[in-house]
Order: C-alpha cells, then sequence, then structure tokens
C-alpha cells in the first residue's frame, strides 16, 4: 500500500512539474480548457460565498486584508480606466490616419488649406442637387464664395489616389453651419479654363433648367462652358480636363482644382461653342466635403519656407 | 526456492461475451450504479476542495487556500492511492487554472498533502481511530499546504514579507482546520455512508 502510494505520488509530481515546464502557449489552453470543465463548481462557489456572506455578514476579521483587497480593487479599476484610455488613444491614432490619408493631396497646398466638414442637411424633394449645408461655418473660417471640394474615393490596391474635385461653392455661411451651391444646381457658375489648350470661359450648372415645378430625383446633366475664348489653331477636343480659375470675380475661388473632362462639343444657334463638361465626381451620396480656405500672401510665403526647409532637411 | 524454469512463462486469459453478468452488473445494487455514484460523490468532493477555495476568500481572506488541503486529506484517506492522487493532482491543476497562475505548483503541493494523509493513515486508520486521524490530518495537510504555497506560491511581493505573514497563517490555519476538519469529515462520512449503506466497504482499491 505504502509502495502503491508513493509511486502514484512520484508520478503525480512528474506530471505537475511536466505541466511546469511547458510551452506557454499550451499552458494556457489546458488553462482555458480546465476553467471551462470547473464552471459547474464555480457556479457552485459562487452560490455557497453569497450563502456564507448573507449568514456571516461582510465583517472581515483581518482588516489589514480588507486594505489590500481594498486597493487591489482599485487598481483593477485604475487599471480598466488605463486600458480604455488606451483604446481611445489608439483609436484616435487611426482616426487621424484615416484622415490624414483622405487629405492627401497633390495641389501645393501653401496657397490654401483644406477645411473638412461633414454635410448636415440635404433637401430631398426640390433642392436635391442643387444645395446641401454643412457644419462648418464663419466660426472655423468659411466665407461665402470658397470652394467646396468632393472628397476623392478610397483607392484600391495599386491604384494611385485621385484628386479632390469641384463640388460647388459657399453661398451663405452662418456660426456653425454653411449653405453650399453644387455644381448641378442651375445657378451655379465659376470662372475656369483648360490649361493644355489655353481656353476660359465660365462654366453653369443646367441641372432642371427648362423645368418649372419641384423636380424629384432627377439625376443632373453636365456642366456647361459657355462662351469660351478658344484660340483657332488648338481646338477643344473631348477628354479635356477642366480647372478652376482665378480669372473670375470671386476673390475665395482657388485656381487650379480639378473640374472634370469635355465630354461633348456643339455650337449654339449662332454657331458659338458649347462644351458640355463631365463633373469629376457625382454628388448623389455625400457624407464628407472639403472646403478650401485661401490663404493669404503672407502664409503662403511662410508655409512655402517651410516645405522648403523641410526638403533641404531631407 | 524455486527455479526460473518452474515459473509459469505465459498467462493464458480467456475473455468471453457474458449476457447475464453484464446485465447483473448493471442492475444490482451493488454494480455499475454503486460505482457511477461512487465516481460522481468523488467529483463532487474534488470541486468541494477548490470551490470552497473560491467561496471561502470572501469570508475568510486570511484563509482562503485552506480547503482545498482538506478536501485532498480527506479523499487520501478514504479513496484508493491513484484515485487520491489523481483527486490532488486535479485540485491542484483546477485551483492554478481558475486562480490564473502556472499549472503546477498548487498540485505538487497536495499530491504532498495526499501523500502524507496516506501514509499517516496506514499506521493510524481512521476507521479506529477517527479522532486521533482527523486531528492529524487537518494539522498535516494545513501545515504542508500553507509552507508549500509560502514557497511556491508567494502571495505577497517579497520572501521577507511572505515568511512574516507565514506564523500567522500556520497557526491561524491549523487553529481553523480542527473544528472544520472534523465537521466536514464527518458530514462526508455520514454522507457516503447514506449513499453507500452496504456492509461492504466503499470501493477503496
Amino acid at each position: 500500500m505504502k509502495q502503491k502510494s508513493i509511486i502514484a505520488a512520484i508520478a503525480a509530481i512528474v506530471l505537475a512539474t511536466a505541466l511546469l515546464l511547458m510551452p506557454p502557449g499550451l499552458t494556457s489552453r489546458l488553462a482555458s480548457l480546465v476553467r471551462i470543465i470547473t464552471h459547474p463548481a464555480l457556479a457552485w462557489a459562487d452560490w455557497t460565498a453569497r450563502v456564507s456572506l448573507a449568514t456571516l455578514g461582510n465583517g472581515s476579521p483581518f482588516p489589514e486584508h480588507e486594505k489590500i483587497t481594498q486597493l487591489q480593487y482599485d487598481l483593477a479599476v485604475k487599471d480598466t480606466e488605463l486600458s480604455n484610455a488606451g483604446a481611445k488613444y489608439n483609436t484616435a491614432i487611426l482616426e487621424n490616419r484615416f484622415l490624414k490619408d483622405r487629405l492627401r493631396l497633390v495641389y501645393d497646398d501653401s496657397l490654401f488649406t483644406l477645411s473638412l466638414c461633414k454635410v448636415m442637411k440635404r433637401d430631398p424633394v426640390s433642392s436635391y442637387y442643387d444645395t446641401i449645408i454643412i457644419d462648418g461655418g464663419s466660426k472655423e473660417g468659411l466665407k461665402i464664395g470658397q470652394v467646396v471640394l468632393a472628397l476623392p474615393p478610397t483607392p484600391e490596391a495599386g491604384e494611385e489616389r485621385e484628386t479632390p474635385s469641384l463640388l460647388g461653392i459657399i453661398r451663405d455661411v452662418s456660426r456653425d453651419s454653411a449653405i453650399v451651391t453644387l455644381t448641378t444646381a442651375s445657378d451655379f457658375s465659376i470662372a475656369c479654363h483648360i490649361p493644355v489648350r489655353g481656353v476660359t470661359g465660365l462654366i453653369t450648372g443646367r441641372v432642371n433648367s427648362g423645368q418649372k415645378g419641384p423636380a424629384i430625383s432627377i439625376p443632373p446633366g453636365n456642366l456647361i462652358l459657355r462662351h469660351p475664348t478658344e484660340p483657332p489653331a488648338d481646338p477643344v477636343q473631348v477628354g479635356d480636363k477642366v480647372y478652376t480659375s482665378a480669372l473670375g470675380d470671386n476673390s475665395e475661388s482657388v485656381e487650379n482644382l480639378y473640374v472634370g473632362t469635355v465630354d461633348e462639343i456643339s455650337t449654339n444657334e449662332i454657331g458659338a461653342p458649347i462644351l458640355l463638361i463631365r463633373p469629376a465626381v457625382t454628388n448623389e451620396r455625400l457624407n464628407y466635403v472639403m472646403v478650401a480656405l485661401k490663404t493669404t500672401p503672407e502664409e503662403a510665403k511662410r508655409k512655402q519656407q517651410q516645405k522648403q526647409q523641410q526638403q533641404q532637411q531631407q | 526456492m524455486q527455479s526460473m524454469s518452474d515459473k509459469p512463462r505465459l498467462v493464458e486469459i480467456e475473455i468471453r461475451f457474458n449476457p447475464k453478468l453484464i446485465l447483473e452488473y448493471m442492475t444490482s445494487r451493488n454494480g455499475f450504479w454503486r460505482h457511477a455514484s461512487f465516481l460522481i460523490v468523488t467529483l463532487f468532493w474534488i470541486s468541494t476542495a477548490f470551490g470552497l477555495q473560491l467561496a471561502l476568500p470572501t469570508v475568510f481572506p486570511a484563509w482562503p487556500w485552506l480547503p482545498a488541503a482538506w478536501g485532498t486529506a480527506y479523499l487520501a484517506t478514504r479513496r484508493s492511492p491513484v484515485c487520491a492522487m489523481a483527486s490532488a493532482f486535479a485540485i491542484g491543476l483546477a485551483m492554478d487554472a481558475i486562480c490564473f497562475q502556472p499549472l503546477g505548483p498548487s498540485s505538487i503541493i497536495l499530491v504532498l498533502v495526499a501523500l502524507a494523509a496516506r501514509l499517516f493513515s496506514a499506521r493510524i486508520p481512521w476507521r479506529k481511530f477517527f479522532i486521533t486521524n482527523t486531528l492529524a490530518l487537518s494539522i498535516m495537510s494545513t501545515a504542508i499546504f500553507v509552507i508549500g504555497k509560502a514557497f511556491f506560491c508567494r502571495p505577497a511581493a517579497t520572501l521577507e514579507t511572505d515568511f512574516a505573514l507565514l506564523p500567522k497563517f500556520l497557526f491561524g490555519g491549523i487553529l481553523l482546520s480542527l473544528p472544520i476538519c472534523f465537521l466536514t469529515f464527518s458530514v462526508k462520512d455520514i454522507i457516503e455512508g447514506l449513499l453507500f449503506p452496504s456492509d461492504e466497504e466503499p470501493p477503496e482499491e
């Protein structure tokens, strides 16, 4: 009997020592399995603890242990708070990365600063393609006439990011919001040019033009470039890219923002050419937009100097 | 003296399917049901050992680990050696897993407790000397477990702190173990007596 007991004990000790020497991954799996198996016993223990507490009360004969328990509890609470703060910090980093990725531009950012705004409201019936209301206002430095850009779609793997393109112009600004006239509105107009041809003109929207009464969810047509100053030697071709121009009377407009491509070339009754421009983006579904805040010449100069310094350091 | 050539070299075993015997084993009072209920009771005592371990800390913060040692000592004296060591190992394993400690140290300590309890019970059997046996088992199991815990699973940060707490845990634990062991061992024996009321002893081997 004694020998049997000693042999069984030695075997159990060897097994326990083997557990101690096992790789951590395997040990944690085994521990998880044991915790699952012992779950009924834990429930039973919880019940007995409740009964004991109900019978004997919460008083402890060892106040120092109470202190240790309280400290451990406080430590656990702080640890949880720290974990939450860490999670929030990581979320903020990811969000920041996402926004930086979104705002990556090919333009010379010394000429303007982009401000990201959320679309607050859009009239679903009468002016769906005419105006939107955004959550940026004069508090954020928004002014009437500033150019609003659409966020380029997230590029697929291996693709290059598209440049932000013209979406509209700010028509009215309050302290916390602004109304944007979309390029598809009938009263939209902005000076633009086709740099490769040296052509400038006034671009206008033509949505609902000629229609009376509210137009519900009618997709807008192309933009119209009227009265282009076209040199006869180098005519505009379909597919030419159109950009904004600073030659108009809008002092807040920014030059060389992408508008779209020439889609069709036609003439009016008197023979003047009319260019139909296909916008680079559709404005059917908008969640966020960017407003180009024109920088002052001093700021632009300072930014250029900073950029040069950074390039020299690199 | 018997020479090697006289010893039988081969053992011949014949296994036959005996439906009558199997039916008798499955239906008789001392057959399958007795063994199954005995196994269930043993598993329940095992779960009691580490379950109380978890239930009592809120009530007795100073002695949270002792029910495991007492439960192991009880099983070590009332069960077969293999069953006793396996129970001690399982209780230790469950304790370590539930307390998110490295697996193994508690098992080693409890196996030592079980071994000491068995060796002691071989000299002083619990059926003949219940009071002496229980008294010795409670003191022995508590002492081994508290010292083992101080060595293997130190609860405090430094060795000095642990050893400063050792006398208090040791004497306090032993003092507490005396009434609890007498009470729990008696209750468990009564329950087992009610569950296995035959003239035979519970299947020890």
